[in-house]
Parts: structure tokens; C-alpha cells; sequence
């Protein structure tokens, strides 16, 4: 991946970032903090990673992605757009009545979605046993599957880990998104593991050209959320603690993505 | 109507379903850890079934995830555990995304009664009830469960199916019924009360109706095998010539066939209505058989209710 392409990417994440914020602080309701952080892996995903056609959101040898983090969902949403998926326009309706872009997505009304967003555990059973299942098709589609370290900490998910690891599905792609310090322990065992920091694209592409999709054990890669982006002027003043945008809290964190993303222009 | 012979639901349905596993390309079986064995499953390919799901929750997934590669899977698994314990998988993973995924749940009521409260999960027609866009099958014989497997392979919609492991008598399929999504079939014509029942129950509702009509009363018994859509027009058609109704099932007074049928009559005509069903408690153990008697889930107290709703019927 030359330069040119990186600035390319890390402009296409800053758009992807302001939709964001835009969508949830239009919604007055929404998480935002978890999509900005993931913005640069979808990003990576959507544009470089997976095998896809947007005019074509349903072809049977695409690539397959599933979220199995339910708070990240406005970044995917505001990824699909970007990528074009469906107008963008609809990314200011999200959470309201009627929209397409409902607070849980209804998958089946949302190009370019491939699997329900579940908030119950273990998801990767989901995920795993649509690999299982693709891999004995002729283009052996990939089903990229991201989830929050969080998850893993659980038994449910580690033993489905296992399993997944026994049944050797070399298509399965999950990719773990570490709020902290990626320690070593929240790598299952019997996958073929990587690292790398989620703003790093030039490493992201070395850790996913590593892999041989077409043999061998279930991949997986454990990503830094890139917290590069941290937006100073929301929440200030409030502990941290969730709530929704107010107007002038959105306005001043586009400005600061706006300062930001001059760079890459 | 004539009983031809007995046979469990549960075996009868590993049968029919080894035999589509034979048959179809996109079919799939998944096996909760803790299902009966029975020798029918033994004989599904080896590339169709899969029997190493740690929990009832991860089979329900898998499913989903079969389903979204272009599957018709199936998932067998007792209902205490598939149902109780899965209750949010299933809404999220197969009736929110509407993926077709057949539920299958043996030892519903109190085929487990000897295991205790916390093995039997009498109300799981009512959790089910609940969900948006489930379908919902209590079968009461070999005949009806082949129909509405039948039904299940051609429709896209997920389901559930309550199955028994106590033999079932058959019943005749006098009139080339068509088991269908909202359907209903009458097993005997009266025109003084109205018995649905469901399940096992059905072949008390017939033994209940025999002895009243010792008594002069005719007795219509319709085996509501589909409870969700609920076959309101063969409720109503009957009550409309009745005036009366008893509902008779091996489930809890709420939510199920009782909760049904008085969501049907309350709205649109309004009789008098009574319910032989379980009481609102957590069961003892014992023998199925034991506590049908002991919780009255016998012909004997359905004959009592419809002689009660018949007396207190508009004239």
C-alpha cells in the first residue's frame, strides 16, 4: 500500500467519522464512541480488505461481514454509505420511525448487510457456522466476523472459540477490537493470530495479506482501537459518562474532525 | 373418529425428518446435547446433522448462521433448555431477522415431570406466543405433525413445535385435511359446546366428548394444531353454532391455548369460556401420568367445564 493510498484512506475514515457524528447527533440518541473507534477498521475492510461490489449487495462470491458488536453499529451504517451502498441520505433518519437505519438494523432492509446484529453471546456461532457453510462453496467467500475484546472474556465465547478452532474453518476472518492494551490473553487458542493498531492501514494489510484464507486454522486479528482521534470537545465536563450530543457539542467536534482531516487533503 | 393406533411425536418426527435429510440439499439438523436418542437420527447423513453444539443457545446460532448461507436447518432440543434458556437468541438471531429456522422442543409440559420444576418448562407455548413473527405447532398425532412438517419444508417462517414422547393415538384424517399455518381440523361435529384442545390433550377432548354425549350434549372438538396464526375463523365458526367453549391443553392457564382462544372470543364474540389447563405454579415432580391426574388434565374435567359453560350459555 503506497502513501498516496494510505492519505487516501485516512481521509475516506475522517468523512466516515463525521457522518457519524453527524447521524447520532441528528438522532439526539446513539453511541458514538465505540463507531469512531472503529471507523478505521471498517475502513480498511470496506475499501481494501473485502471482496465486494456495491451495485451487487447480494452476488453469492462476495465476502461476508458480520458485526458482532452491536455498539458499533452507526460506523458500519455510515461505512455502507460511504462505500455506496445505499444514499447517504439515509444516515440522517437513523433511529427515527420508519427509517432504514433503525437503532438494531433490520438486516434485510439495509444493503450491503450480510447477518443480523446480535447482542447475545456467543455470535460467533453465527458467524462460524456461515463460514463452515461457505467454505465448501466454489469462490469459498470469507465471513470477516468483528467483536469487542469485551466479548471474549466470556465462556460462552471462549468455548465456541474452541469449537471453531476444531473444525478448522479457514474462511472464518474475526477480528477482535481491543480497547486496551491487546495483552496476550485475548487471543483464542488453534486460530492463526495477528496484531495490528486499527489506524495503521499499512499494517492491517501486512497482518490480513499473512493469512491464507484457503487452508489451515480460522484467522484472527487483534486490533487496536485507534483512540488517535479522541475528540476533545465532547463530553468535556462530563465525566465520560454516556449521553447524546448536544448541538453545540456536535458542531464543535466536526469543526475539530474538519481541522483534523485538512491534513490528508 | 376412530384410533387407529399410538405413537410418540417425538419418534415419529426423528423418522420423517431422517427421511428429508435424505432428500434435500439445504437441509440441516441441529442437536441440542441433551436430546433423546433415537435410532431415526442415526440414520440422517453425517454431513447433514450436527450433534456437538454446546448449548441449546449456540445450536439456535449455528442455525441462523446455516440459514444466512441458504440452509433450511432444523434444531432439536428439549424446551426447558431450548426455549427457556434460548428464549433471547431466538428472538434475536431467528424471528427479528425472520430466517427460517425450524424450533423443535421434545419434553414440553411435563413429559419430565419425575426431573422437577426446573427440567419442565410448561410455559413455553406462551414465550412463544410472544414473539413476533414465530409460527407455533402443537401437534396432536403422527398425521397432523407429518403435515406440518410438510408445511414447515415448502414456508419460509420460522416455527416452533412442541413435541410429546408419551405415544399419541392417531386419528383418521377423515376429510383429506391439509395441515396448514392457521389451520384447524374438527374431529368430531356437535352443536351445544366447543372443546379446542392441543397436543396430548386432544384425545381427552374425544374421550370427554363421548361421555357427554351420554348426557345429550353434542360436543364439536377441533385439535387446534396451529396456535400461532391462530385458526380464529374455525373457532368462531364453531361458537357461532355452540354459543360455548372449553379449551383443554397440557400448558400453563396463561398464554397458551386458553390465552388464545379468549383473545379470539373477547374481541369478536364473547361466550363463556373455560380452561383446563395447569395452575399458575411451579409443578411437582412425579410420573406424567401422576400429576395429568393430580393436576386434573383429564377427560373427566373437561366433561365439568363444558357442562358448566353449557348451562351458562345465551339461549
Amino acid at each position: 500500500m503506497d502513501n498516496t493510498r494510505i492519505e487516501e484512506l485516512k481521509s475516506i475514515t475522517s468523512e466516515v467519522r463525521k457522518d457519524i457524528l453527524r447521524m447520532v447527533g441528528m438522532a439526539r440518541s446513539g453511541p458514538y464512541e465505540t463507531p469512531l473507534a472503529a471507523a478505521g477498521l471498517l475502513v480498511y475492510l470496506y475499501w481494501e480488505e473485502l471482496v465486494l461490489i456495491p451495485s451487487e449487495p447480494e452476488r453469492g462470491d462476495r465476502d461476508r461481514f458480520v458485526l458482532g458488536m452491536p455498539e458499533a453499529v452507526p460506523a458500519l451504517y455510515a461505512a455502507l454509505a460511504r462505500r455506496g451502498f445505499f444514499e447517504r441520505e439515509h444516515l440522517w433518519h437513523y433511529r427515527r420511525l420508519g427509517a432504514m437505519l433503525q437503532a438494531h438494523p433490520d438486516f434485510r432492509r439495509i444493503p450491503g448487510m450480510d447477518a443480523p446484529c446480535l447482542t447475545v453471546q456467543p455470535s460467533l456461532a453465527m458467524a462460524a457456522s456461515l463460514a463452515r457453510e461457505l467454505a465448501s462453496r466454489r469462490f469459498r467467500p470469507r465471513v470477516a466476523f468483528v467483536v469487542s475484546d469485551e466479548a471474549l472474556r466470556s465462556d460462552e465465547f471462549a468455548e465456541e472459540t474452541c469449537r471453531a478452532a476444531k473444525l478448522d474453518i479457514p474462511n472464518l476472518f474475526m477480528i477482535i477490537l481491543c480497547g486496551g492494551d491487546m495483552d496476550g490473553g485475548a487471543l483464542p487458542e488453534g486460530w492463526e493470530t495477528r496484531r495490528a493498531a486499527g489506524g495503521d492501514f499499512a499494517a492491517l494489510e501486512g497482518a490480513c495479506g499473512s493469512f491464507d484464507f484457503s487452508r489451515g486454522a480460522p484467522k484472527a486479528l487483534a486490533v487496536r482501537a485507534d483512540g488517535g482521534f479522541a475528540i476533545s470537545s465532547i463530553g468535556a465536563g462530563r465525566q465520560g459518562e454516556p449521553h447524546s450530543l448536544s448541538l453545540g457539542e456536535l458542531d464543535m467536534a466536526l469543526e475539530e474532525l474538519e481541522v483534523r482531516s485538512s491534513e490528508y487533503k | 373418529m376412530n384410533i387407529n393406533k399410538t405413537a410418540s411425536t417425538f419418534e415419529a418426527f426423528c423418522g420423517i425428518i431422517a427421511r428429508y435429510a435424505r432428500e434435500r440439499d439445504d437441509f440441516a439438523l441441529l442437536v441440542a446435547k441433551d436430546v433423546p436418542d433415537c435410532g431415526a437420527l442415526r440414520e440422517i447423513p453425517e454431513d447433514k446433522i450436527i450433534s456437538s453444539c454446546a448449548d441449546a443457545h449456540s445450536a439456535i446460532l449455528s442455525a441462523a448462521g446455516l440459514a444466512l448461507a441458504g440452509k433450511r436447518p432444523w434444531v432439536l432440543g428439549r424446551a426447558a433448555g431450548l426455549l427457556g434458556g434460548s428464549y433471547q437468541h431466538i428472538r434475536e438471531a431467528v424471528a427479528m431477522p425472520s430466517l427460517p429456522v425450524r424450533i423443535v422442543a421434545v419434553d414440553g409440559g411435563l413429559s419430565l415431570a419425575q426431573d422437577g420444576a426446573a427440567g419442565m418448562l410448561p410455559s413455553d407455548i406462551a414465550l412463544v406466543r410472544t414473539i413476533p413473527g414465530m409460527n407455533l405447532f402443537v401437534p396432536s398425532d403422527v398425521l397432523s405433525l407429518t403435515g406440518i412438517v410438510e408445511g414447515a419444508e415448502t414456508d419460509g417462517a420460522p416455527l416452533y413445535i412442541r413435541l410429546g414422547r408419551a405415544p399419541a393415538p392417531e386419528f383418521e384424517n377423515q376429510s383429506g385435511e391439509i395441515f396448514r399455518l392457521g389451520g384447524a381440523r374438527i374431529l368430531r361435529e356437535g352443536a351445544d359446546v366447543t372443546i379446542c384442545a392441543c397436543g396430548i390433550m386432544v384425545s381427552r377432548a374425544l374421550e370427554a366428548a363421548e361421555r357427554l354425549e351420554r348426557q345429550n350434549i353434542g360436543a364439536e372438538v377441533i385439535d387446534c394444531y396451529c396456535l400461532k396464526p391462530f385458526p380464529e375463523q374455525a373457532l368462531l365458526s364453531s361458537v357461532r353454532r355452540t354459543g360455548c367453549c372449553v379449551t383443554a391443553e397440557e400448558h400453563c392457564g396463561a398464554g397458551g391455548l386458553f390465552g388464545a382462544a379468549a383473545e379470539c372470543l373477547g374481541r369478536t364474540y364473547p361466550v363463556p369460556l373455560r380452561s383446563v389447563s395447569l395452575p399458575d405454579e411451579f409443578i411437582s415432580s412425579g410420573t406424567p401420568e401422576e400429576l395429568r391426574e393430580y393436576y386434573g388434565l383429564t377427560w373427566n374435567e373437561i366433561v365439568d367445564a363444558a357442562a358448566q359453560v353449557w348451562a351458562l350459555r345465551r339461549r
